[in-house]
């Protein structure tokens, strides 16, 4: 499987902070991070920045890891840590987003907050593989919007609504059936 | 329950296979196991369930902008690189070379040309009429609607089809036209007021008059369409950027992608005409490629159905680069493909499918080449050579 292989990759690079490895780091771990850097800062392009330096001081420091986990428990906690001394820089508590006020209880668990973020970028990865007009109607349900609201919103027919309601939860079954019953040859390959 | 650190990104997939209801009976128990662990656990499961907080990251996701931070990232390494080496530089040099440090640092701004593109402009989802006037008309759901009728012109909108009928000739309305602009992940089919017949493949636009009066018939494509040219003495004439294709009646497939750099003209039947700084003339089968660089015709005997089997609602390789093949499916699916090795864009396929096809499925297909790495993630996909 190419996942498996990707991971090999990876995990290779985890070892050695190679290039590639950093890359593939940052396509995979970019959004989640800043989303998690939210829960401390408001301003998301402050959450953004926050997360480029981590990338740039992983670069920097050719910091190398043990093991997956190590690697997503550091950078986590690195982007946590970078975030509350930029709190404490700019002296500015009113910075701290609700959802860190009202989370405060649990705030200690690191762990559980990265599994979070981690379970949610494959859900998020999910709607977005939907096709566009799928997805519209898509977003408008997790919304809790009635079928008539929804038609209303994006210009469409209940009947269109409807159907591209059944459709979409159709193709995100299949995924989970697996890919069976194909029409697709793949021949072969060369250079 | 284990040392907790252990197991971060196991306990992340089980709970995700849980979620999607594909989890083995081990993984289960592992996760029950999990579950009744602490009370925070299960705060966190019901979280995953609450429809609210999906919608919430979700639009979060999508405020970031990957490309723009790609840039951004690119830009703070090349500056620390820069600076590392501007204070070896003055550390060891002597105060002669400090005017060219100068220099170094005032020109830092100007060589940064990273040449990434700023976030996708606005798409529409589905295929959109464009009247004279201006005035969008989506074309999803107004099957079998009479658009227009009058002076003896008809405009109706069928289910994935608009169709011009002009029952009699009349010397107004010479300059109307109209144009259709279709999306990625959809086709459409438009009839002419001549007759003739036009696939619109995603990602396209075609420009064209509402009825024809003029010594030529002329429509303007950005994009890839194909045509069924109903026969006529009047030429019909499409224009692209660089190319203007002059033909009386035939069938053929014309692709200008203003990004691809080319057009790539396939002749069914009946012979075209092909003009830019330079002509040329096709005969049924064959191809000509006109490259922007080169500004010359290339022209050779290809298998046609290899570029036209779109319009039916397949992908068709043959032979074909592995940058053209996702060039290809990303304005069908809407993906954005990076490269982690380029050379992996010159590995060639052969391959024929339906366009209902998951994207994935055929993704993983490509995956399984024993040279290439291949990483879906969301719809962007990393692509690496081994």
């Amino acid at each position: 499987m190419s996942d498996d292989q990707l991971e090999d990759i990876f995990t290779e690079g985890i070892l050695s902070n190679n290039d590639v490895f950093i890359r593939i780091l940052f396509e995979q771990y970019f959004q989640s991070l800043v989303v998690f850097a939210t829960r401390y800062i408001t301003d998301i392009d402050t959450c953004q920045d926050v997360v480029q330096d981590v990338f740039v001081y992983l670069v920097e420091s050719k910091q190398k890891f043990n093991s997956k986990d190590h690697l997503l428990a550091y950078v986590y906690q690195m982007v946590k840590n970078r975030c509350l001394k930029q709190l404490r820089h700019e002296d500015v508590k009113e910075q701290y987003s609700t959802f860190y006020k009202e989370n405060q209880a649990f705030e200690d668990s690191l762990y559980n907050n990265i599994i979070e973020e981690e379970v949610f970028k494959k859900l998020v990865v999910e709607i977005n593989l939907l096709p566009n007009y799928y997805k519209s109607v898509y977003l408008l349900v997790l919304e809790g919007k009635k079928n008539q609201e929804i038609a209303e919103e994006l210009g469409l027919s209940i009947e269109t609504v409807k159907s591209y309601k059944k459709e979409g939860k159709k193709i995100l079954q299949n995924r989970l059936k697996g890919m069976s019953g194909l029409e697709l040859v793949f021949l072969y390959w060369h250079i | 329950m284990k040392n907790k650190e252990c197991d971060l990104s196991e306990i992340t997939r089980i709970v995700y296979v849980v979620l999607k209801e594909r989890a083995t009976e081990e993984e289960r128990d592992i996760f029950e196991r999990w579950l009744h662990n602490s009370e925070k656990n299960k705060i966190l499961f019901d979280k995953f369930n609450d429809t609210s907080f999906l919608l919430q990251k979700y639009k979060i996701y999508q405020e970031i902008d990957l490309k723009y931070n790609r840039k951004q990232f690119n830009k703070k390494l090349k500056y620390k690189k820069r600076r590392r080496v501007l204070v070896d530089v003055i550390r060891y040099a002597s105060i002669v070379l400090i005017p060219l440090c100068v220099f170094w640092f005032l020109k830092r701004d100007s060589s940064e040309d990273l040449n990434l593109e700023f976030g996708k402009e606005e798409v529409s989802l589905f295929p959109v009429l464009v009247l004279e006037n201006g005035k969008e008309i989506s074309l999803v759901d107004s099957s079998n609607e009479m658009l227009q009728r009058k002076k003896g012109m008809e405009i109706l909108v069928q289910e994935n089809a608009v169709v011009y009928t002009d029952s009699f000739v009349q010397s107004s309305d010479t300059s109307v036209y109209h144009c259709i602009r279709v999306p990625s992940g959809c086709n459409y089919v438009v009839s002419l007021a001549d007759g003739s017949k036009v696939w619109i493949n995603s990602g396209s636009e075609l420009k064209y008059p509402v009825t024809f009066l003029n010594k030529e018939r002329i429509v303007y494509l950005s994009g890839e369409a194909y045509f069924k040219v109903s026969k006529n003495d009047i030429p019909f004439v499409v224009k692209t950027q660089d190319v203007d294709l002059r033909v009386l009646g035939t069938e053929f497939n014309h692709r200008a992608y203003p990004d691809e750099k080319k057009v790539v003209t396939t002749l069914i039947n009946g012979s075209v005409q092909l003009k830019a700084t330079e002509e040329v003339k096709l005969h049924p089968g064959e191809q000509s490629v006109w490259c922007d660089e080169k500004r010359q015709f290339v022209v050779r005997e290809v298998n046609t159905y290899l570029y036209t089997a779109w319009k039916d609602g397949r992908f068709v390789f043959e032979n074909t680069r592995l940058e053209e093949i996702f060039s290809t499916l990303s304005r069908w699916y809407d993906l954005e493909v990076i490269y982690i090795n380029s050379k992996a864009k010159d590995l060639k396929f052969t391959g024929d499918m339906t366009k209902d096809e998951d994207f994935r499925t055929i993704v993983d297909v490509i995956g399984e080449n024993e040279r290439l790495l291949i990483n879906i993630d969301g719809n962007r996909i990393l692509v690496g050579l081994k």
